[in-house]
């Protein structure tokens, strides 16, 4: 096992033989972005860095949200909270299916017994204005990966391609550990002493299943949708890209909460999407502005001039 | 000599759903441009399977085809000086072709003289055109979706990664994207990882063979097959046939393997229609059924890519994925058994069918009335109508169909055979989505039918009446497929209604302010409908204009019409009434005033009284031809009127001088068209 001493039988020993394997990738090992998302996607790692001609390879844990998930922890599949293990690589590296199946080969997964599939799945974020191309990666039947070569963001055409690999974290662990319920993952060992994932998450979701269904104040909530939304437009009109992206995300979540409170009927509820989608839009053409104006730093010359010269033209 | 030609583009896992349509466009691509190329071949193959796309060309010629070339030089008067030597102009024309001046001939056209060359080009080495033949089809393949990759700018449905073209044992240059062709190909993902090299085309297939790939799709088709059907039989069940889910799995393997697994039989409580959309929709598992008395079995075959070192591992995991999808089945199940499917009516009111039309439950209500107005009309129970409407949609909220949406219809069915309704109301809830398609199936029994029709033309008349009528590409509530279900319907031996009165009630139904125009704006819809699916089918456009102008929204009747003109329209005894009918409409268009009833006080001449009489007669049976959907006959008695019409049209001067008489015979002439007019309006079939 390359990764020596994890253990993938534990689900931070999986975590870490990730970190590792794509570590060694040349990939940024990056930590959980610090605020609510509900995917690895909204990471300003994948998102905003999938935008404009710079190259950039990173991987990251992020716990993800989305209360509508949640099933007060008595459904072994599902939750409101759960992890991704996201890897971008961009432009994507040609071999980037092999680099993947060599990732499950060093979680111990041989794909001479297994049956491997790339079974088509095409992938779209209404609220991101972004979509892509790829799959969902079968292991004997369970899908355990979405793969995607990123083709907009924010509206955005993607030049270079992003590669986007999402793990299912507690998927891949329930499979490797064969147990039947996420909350029965043996987290950690310690001599004959072993921390469950219920240990560590159960009263969290029985508790947050109950503020994102029942408690969650709705007036407090639109107020804040509507905070979020005139905040990102102030601060993108001060060329502040990032934090307005954070903006985003905090209307992103908090529209999910309503969506969860049953709070929002099936016409507003697009009207809420095209809200977000526009604030995302225009972040991420700040965003590709901000980093035009530096000069695509990250880029690689012969791109970077080209796309400059473009701009300029 | 000839020899094999391969062309293979190497991919990542292509999109099954595309995949057989680019194995056809490939195809009919290959051979167009093959032929205009003049390219020889005995037979094509094509290559389609998850990693690659391509073409084996058997015995090709090793030059194309001869062909007969003409071109045209310079006008005459350029061509030649005025001692008749050919000119600069005409020796740069002859050196372009590689000819000499003699070899030209002249040509007569409207513009005057010109030189053309007449001449055979000569085949070119096969070798020199198969590349660039093979990039053309390529970057011409029509695609749906196709995708960016890396840092170039190419599209196709997924990133090319190599490209064979060899003719022989030779390769042939080709250039696609960003990739030059060699002879370097891969096998399988995991059982061949290792380059191929390719020496000879012509054993391409046994190459891939042992490289554990069968690269062309019906064979690989056939052999999934042959598995799922043995691997069935050795454990003694049996599998039916399912060609759109077979498809897909040969599209998603390279090497398929069939596997037997199994579930815990307890779920076998749960209705089959779930447990297979939940093999079949999620993992593309084929149910099997026990082989003596045909029950679904709790065995299971699914078709892997690999020839596993250890295949009880591949079953284990995928038994623990059937296991949690029907578990979660088995839990919808039971809690909608806690209670009756009406129950679930009061839901339909919380959702939107549409911001201007109200919720499922104002649609609803809508059905019922509708249904309920439909079954009188056809004589069959009111009140089994409003029940059967009111359950249709009562499945939409219930856990099953939320969690597999394609079995609404069947899970209410279903249901209300379980709370005890008859099962005429349990066949029409099941099919009253009926027919999605042109080729699906109309509902069963009257019933579905009634409960069919109301609904579609609720969703029809509203959407008009809210100023959403279908444009152009765009027809998201799917009217056009609703007006042909609704004509299709309306076809049924029990049904046969004139549908104006009923677009008029739905109308009326939707309680909102729509403008007069709306009805003739629905009933010109449904008729434009009729006649695009009738022409379609060959049907002559004029004779279905000339059924609908007389039967308008009865469209079974317009049917019955055309089938009966289609027998007669080219015979000659038709054509003359056909004539008859056209000279009295044009001299009707010309009479000036109201026409008056006929007097027979008024007739001078016998002619006159013989076509009255001739009239009189016909009416009454064309009366009850009509109203007996017989229309050979009825067509039958409009010709035995040719000879009154002709006799009147040849002895009786129309216009005659007295008034009185003049008017009496335009009034004749109009009988004459209202009685034809009861069958068709022959006045637009064109001669």
């Amino acid at each position: 096992m390359p990764a020596g001493a994890t253990d993938v039988s534990t689900f931070q020993g999986l975590i870490l033989a990730l970190q590792q394997y794509w570590s060694e990738q040349g990939c940024v090992i990056l930590q959980p972005y610090d605020m609510e998302v509900g995917a690895g996607t909204f990471h300003p790692a994948t998102f905003l860095r999938a935008i404009g001609p710079e190259s950039w390879n990173a991987a990251y844990v992020q716990p993800s949200r989305r209360p509508t998930d949640g099933r007060y922890g008595e459904n072994p599949n599902r939750g409101q909270h759960y992890y991704q293990f996201q890897v971008v690589m961009k432009p994507n590296p040609s071999n980037l299916i092999e680099l993947y199946f060599d990732s499950l080969k060093a979680l111990g997964v041989d794909p001479l017994v297994h049956d491997l599939r790339l079974v088509e799945d095409n992938w779209e974020s209404p609220t991101l204005g972004a979509w892509g191309l790829g799959w969902e990666v079968w292991l004997n039947g369970m899908e355990v990966t979405q793969f995607t070569y990123f083709q907009q963001a924010g509206g955005l055409e993607c030049l270079p391609v992003t590669g986007e690999l999402t793990y299912g974290l507690e998927r891949i662990a329930m499979y490797l550990q064969d147990v039947e319920s996420m909350y029965d993952l043996v987290w950690t060992r310690n001599g004959n002493q072993v921390v469950t994932y219920g240990d560590v998450f159960l009263q969290n979701e029985q508790e947050m299943s109950a503020y994102n269904f029942e408690h969650a104040n709705t007036d407090f909530l639109f107020n804040a949708f509507d905070e979020s939304e005139n905040a990102c437009e102030r601060l993108l009109d001060h060329a502040l890209p990032l934090p307005a992206y954070e903006q985003v995300l905090k209307a992103s979540h908090t529209f999910n909460l309503l969506d969860a409170r049953h709070a929002i009927s099936v016409t507003e509820r697009q009207r809420f999407i095209l809200r977000v989608r526009n604030l995302a839009r225009r972040v991420a053409q700040a965003y590709f502005d901000s980093r035009k104006e530096k000069g695509f730093p990250l880029a690689e010359p012969e791109l970077r001039d080209k796309i400059l010269m473009e701009a300029t033209a | 000599m000839s020899s094999t030609y391969l062309f293979e583009l190497g991919c990542e896992e292509l999109p099954s759903s595309t995949l057989p349509k680019l194995a056809s466009d490939l195809e009919s691509s290959a051979e167009l441009k093959l032929n205009e190329a003049g390219v020889s071949y005995e037979s094509l193959e094509i290559i389609a399977a998850p990693r690659r796309l391509g073409i084996v060309i058997h015995s090709v010629g090793e030059n194309t085809r001869d062909r007969s070339i003409e071109r045209r030089g310079p006008a005459a008067k350029a061509a030649y000086d005025g001692s008749g030597q050919p000119t600069k102009a005409l020796e740069g024309f002859c050196r372009g072709l590689g000819v000499t001046a003699d070899q030209v001939e002249l040509e007569e056209t409207a513009k005057g003289a010109w030189v053309v060359y007449r001449g055979i080009e000569r085949g070119e080495a096969v070798h020199k055109v198969l590349g660039e033949i093979m990039a053309d089809v390529i970057r011409h393949l029509p695609l749906s979706k196709s995708m960016r990759w890396g840092s170039g700018r190419d599209e196709f449905p997924r990133p090319v990664h190599w490209i064979v073209s060899l003719l022989g044992t030779d390769v042939v240059p080709c250039k696609l994207f960003g990739n030059e062709a060699g002879r370097t190909s891969y096998g399988h993902r995991f059982h061949a990882p290792d380059e191929i090299e390719l020496s000879d085309a012509s054993k391409y297939s046994e190459v891939m063979r042992r490289a554990y790939v069968i690269p062309n799709l019906q064979e690989r088709t056939a052999v999934c097959w042959a598995q799922i059907e043995s691997t069935a039989a050795a454990h003694s069940v049996s599998v039916e046939p399912d060609e759109s889910l077979l498809q897909e799995i040969a599209c998603l393997v390279e090497w398929p393997v069939a596997l037997c697994g199994e579930f815990d039989s307890a779920f076998l409580e749960v209705p089959d229609v779930a447990l297979i959309a939940a093999m079949r929709g999620h993992q593309k598992y084929f149910h099997t059924r026990t082989e003596d008395t045909k029950q679904l079995s709790n065995r299971f075959i699914t078709v892997a890519n690999i020839e596993s070192i250890d295949p009880s591992q591949v079953l284990r995991g995928n038994q623990r994925v059937i296991r949690a999808r029907l578990a979660d089945a088995a839990f919808f199940y039971e809690t909608d058994n806690a209670q009756p499917l009406e129950q679930n009516r009061g839901a339909l009111d919380t959702i939107t069918f549409h911001p201007k039309l109200g919720s499922l439950g104002d649609k609803t209500e809508r059905v019922i009335a509708l249904s309920r107005l439909l079954a009188g009309l056809i004589g069959i129970s009111e009140a089994d109508a409003e029940t059967a409407s009111r359950l249709s949609r009562c499945d939409l909220v219930s856990e099953m169909v939320l969690e597999f949406d394609e079995l609404q219809g069947t899970i209410g069915s279903i249901y209300a055979a379980r709370d005890g309704y008859d099962q005429s109301i349990v066949s029409a809830i099941r099919d009253f989505y009926s027919p999605a398609g042109v080729d699906d199936a109309i509902p069963e029994n009257a019933l579905g039918c009634v409960v069919s029709l109301a609904d579609k033309l609720d969703t029809l008349c509203g959407l008009f009446a809210i100023k959403q009528p279908p444009t152009g590409s765009k027809d998201p509530f799917a009217l056009r497929r609703a007006a042909i279900g609704i004509l299709r319907i309306n076809e049924h031996k029990q049904m046969g209604l004139d549908l104006e009165p009923v677009v008029a009630a739905a109308l009326e139904g939707l309680a909102i302010d729509h403008e007069p125009q709306v009805t003739s704006d629905v009933m010109q819809f449904i008729l434009d409908r009729q006649r695009v699916r009738l022409t379609d089918e060959g049907v002559r456009h004029d004779l279905v204009m000339a059924a609908q102008a007389s039967h308008k929204l009865n469209t079974a009747r317009g049917v019955a019409v055309i089938d009966a003109l289609q027998k007669i329209v080219a015979h000659e005894d038709f054509e003359a009434i056909v004539e008859g009918n056209k000279r009295a409409t044009n001299l009707l268009a010309k009479f000036e005033g109201p026409v008056p009833e006929i007097s027979s006080e008024l007739f001078q001449d016998e002619v006159e009284t013989r076509l009255f009489e001739a009239l009189s007669k016909s009416a009454s049976k064309l009366d009850e031809h009509v109203s007996r959907e017989t229309f050979d006959e009825a067509l039958a008695v409009l010709v035995e009127l040719k000879n009154p019409i002709d006799e009147f049209f040849a002895s009786v001067m129309i216009n005659a001088d007295d008034i009185d008489v003049r008017a009496n015979r335009y009034a004749l002439l109009k009988s004459v068209r209202d009685n034809i007019f009861k069958v068709a309006d022959i006045s637009l079939i064109q001669a």
